[in-house]
């Protein structure tokens, strides 16, 4: 299909990873068109087909997605509604495509403060009708309160969540949905980190007088 | 002027817009690169090879005209092919990103240095060039303008010397400076040429006195008498590009004789219309990092309006594009002048 095709079938590319290192090096875009995200490919490589079903199962995995009929489709539970649950697909699609790992809630929602001793984690509750989430900690941590704000900080920013008070969030669709929490869990403790990757991410291939040593640092 | 009966291809409307003639519509084009990772994939002409073989140069090249909407191809997407033709360290780095010269270790100390290597024009990375412009020319003939890009003096000098040590000179012994500058308008020449030769319509010449790094003096001390006599040697339109900051010296670019200025989002298009005057046209000035890289069809409307009511000639991106630029940016540019003329002819 000829780009002006691809726009208006599956609408607007909302993230793009430039090279797919497990497929050619393909480049793969995240397009969405309520209520379908659409995984999808320029290249006529041979197989591609496969692997985008395999990146939209890998969306499904990493974050409660949902597989839509076609093989490259998916939505969220709330069918995506004005763009609902789309701020962390940036970070969905790039663990999708760029890693090749489990989303493993075996443990719960938790991961390892970087900042103290202590396991950061979220619980669910349902709260008079609200899919609530609470940020917590085991061990040992000199002012925890003050981790566990930044950590719902970080998923606020980074997922488009709802604050319910300094410690608690909600997703804007009230759904539940931990398998996303907990990809973005490690992304929110640490926000400058994340903020540094994303910058990187954002200079690759740019052409500027910085990236081409032709301004004064 | 516009005059919407006039019935143009897209090379008569980009050449008319040169030259300060009436056109159906102001042109969209692109003096630099319009090249996106998604295109690679569409062509199956991926950096840095794209950059390397005529074919695939020209493959990728042509989708500006045939997907894109542009009214102008331009296959010299980087600023590196004379620079590695000249033996300079180079870093091609992968599909997305742009391959550069690596100016930490220059091959040339001093004017004395600077020789055409023999064999130049036919070295692999000059020739993906002009044979890709042949390639071009064959296949859309006299319908599309095809854009030529050869590497000013200055732009030269920073690979060939290192910005810093160059800089350093310029300031040490400016007239040293103008006689390494002067032997480097050789190779400009000598390169523009092959493409015109080639069959390229206009030449862009990235001449890179960018206002991060020098002032305005600096481009009529310096550069301004040099680029008057390009425009004696080379005998197509041609389109000067300096990025950043380059209003304080857009009065001297207006008295270079050049077709027109390629200029950078940093200049708001009214501020530059008014620092040129009559001198020269305009091209641009839509932002890269921001507007076309992250935002959406509409913020990109919205910016070539505002060039279009300043009365910039012709329209495009303000410098090469990030690789990453979503595809429906760029298709937004040529619809979005059309729906102006629409709406204020």
């Amino acid at each position: 299909m000829r780009p002006i095709e691809v726009i208006k079938k599956y609408g607007r590319c909302i993230e793009l990873i430039s090279m797919d290192p497990f497929f050619n090096n393909v480049t793969i875009g995240l397009f969405f068109k309520e209520p379908a995200l659409t995984v999808y490919s320029y290249s006529s490589k041979p197989g591609l087909d496969k692997r985008l079903k395999d990146i939209r199962d890998r969306i499904v995995d990493v974050s409660g997605a949902v597989s839509l009929k076609e093989d490259n489709q998916a939505t969220f539970p709330c069918s995506m509604k004005d763009g609902c649950c789309s701020p962390p697909l940036r970070f969905v699609l790039k663990e999708a495509v760029m890693k090749d790992r489990l989303n493993d809630l075996s443990d719960g929602i938790t991961c390892k403060d970087l900042r103290s001793d202590m396991f950061l984690k979220i619980d669910h509750s349902i709260v008079d009708g609200v899919n609530k989430y609470t940020v917590s900690g085991d061990g040992n941590a000199p002012k925890p309160e003050i981790r566990y704000r930044a950590v719902v900080n970080g998923l606020l920013k980074y997922g488009g969540f709802e604050k319910i008070d300094n410690f608690s969030f909600q997703l804007k669709c009230n759904m539940r949905n931990d398998k996303l929490i907990n990809l973005l869990l490690p992304l929110a403790r640490n926000i400058s980190a994340t903020e540094e990757s994303l910058a990187a991410d954002e200079l690759a291939g740019q052409m500027t007088t910085q990236s081409l040593g032709f301004a004064a640092n | 002027m516009i005059d919407t009966s006039l019935n143009m291809n897209s090379k008569q409307r980009v050449l008319n817009a040169l030259n300060g003639k009436n056109v159906d519509r102001p042109p969209v084009s692109n003096p630099t690169s319009v090249a996106t990772v998604e295109l690679m994939d569409y062509v199956d002409a991926p950096f840095p090879d794209a950059c390397r073989d005529a074919n695939l140069n020209a493959k990728l090249a042509i989708t500006g005209y045939t997907e894109l909407g542009f009214d102008s191809i331009a296959p010299y997407f980087s600023i590196i092919q004379e620079s590695s033709a000249l033996g300079c360290e180079m870093q091609w780095e992968q599909k997305d990103n742009w391959p550069t010269v690596r100016m930490g270790n220059p091959i040339w100390k001093s004017k004395n240095d600077i020789k055409i290597p023999s064999g130049f024009l036919e070295h692999r990375d000059n020739i993906a060039i002009t044979k890709s412009i042949n390639i071009l020319k064959e296949e859309v003939k006299d319908e599309v303008a095809i854009f030529g890009k050869t590497m000013g003096p200055w732009t030269l000098a920073y690979h060939v010397f290192g910005v810093e040590p160059f800089l350093l000179n310029s300031i040490d012994d400016p007239q040293d400076t103008k006689d390494m500058l002067r032997k480097l308008m050789d190779i400009t020449i000598l390169f523009g040429q092959a493409q015109i030769d080639a069959g390229a319509d206009a030449l862009v010449i990235p001449d890179h006195a960018t206002g991060d790094l020098v002032s305005g003096k600096y481009y009529d001390d310096f550069l301004l008498n040099l680029h008057q006599e390009l425009v004696e040697e080379l005998k197509v339109p041609l389109i000067l590009h300096i990025c950043g900051r380059t209003v304080d010296r857009m009065p001297s670019i207006a008295k270079s004789g050049m077709a027109a200025f390629h200029f950078d989002s940093k200049n708001s298009p009214k501020e530059a219309m008014e620092a040129v005057g009559d001198g020269i046209r305009l091209v641009g000035n839509v932002n890269n990092p921001e507007t076309l890289y992250s935002k959406t069809p509409n913020e990109v409307k919205s910016e070539v309006y505002e060039a279009l009511d300043a009365g910039v000639q012709l329209i495009s991106t303000e410098c090469a594009i990030p690789l990453k630029t979503k595809i429906e940016n760029l298709i937004a540019i040529p619809e979005s002048v059309k729906s102006w003329v629409k709406e204020n002819i």
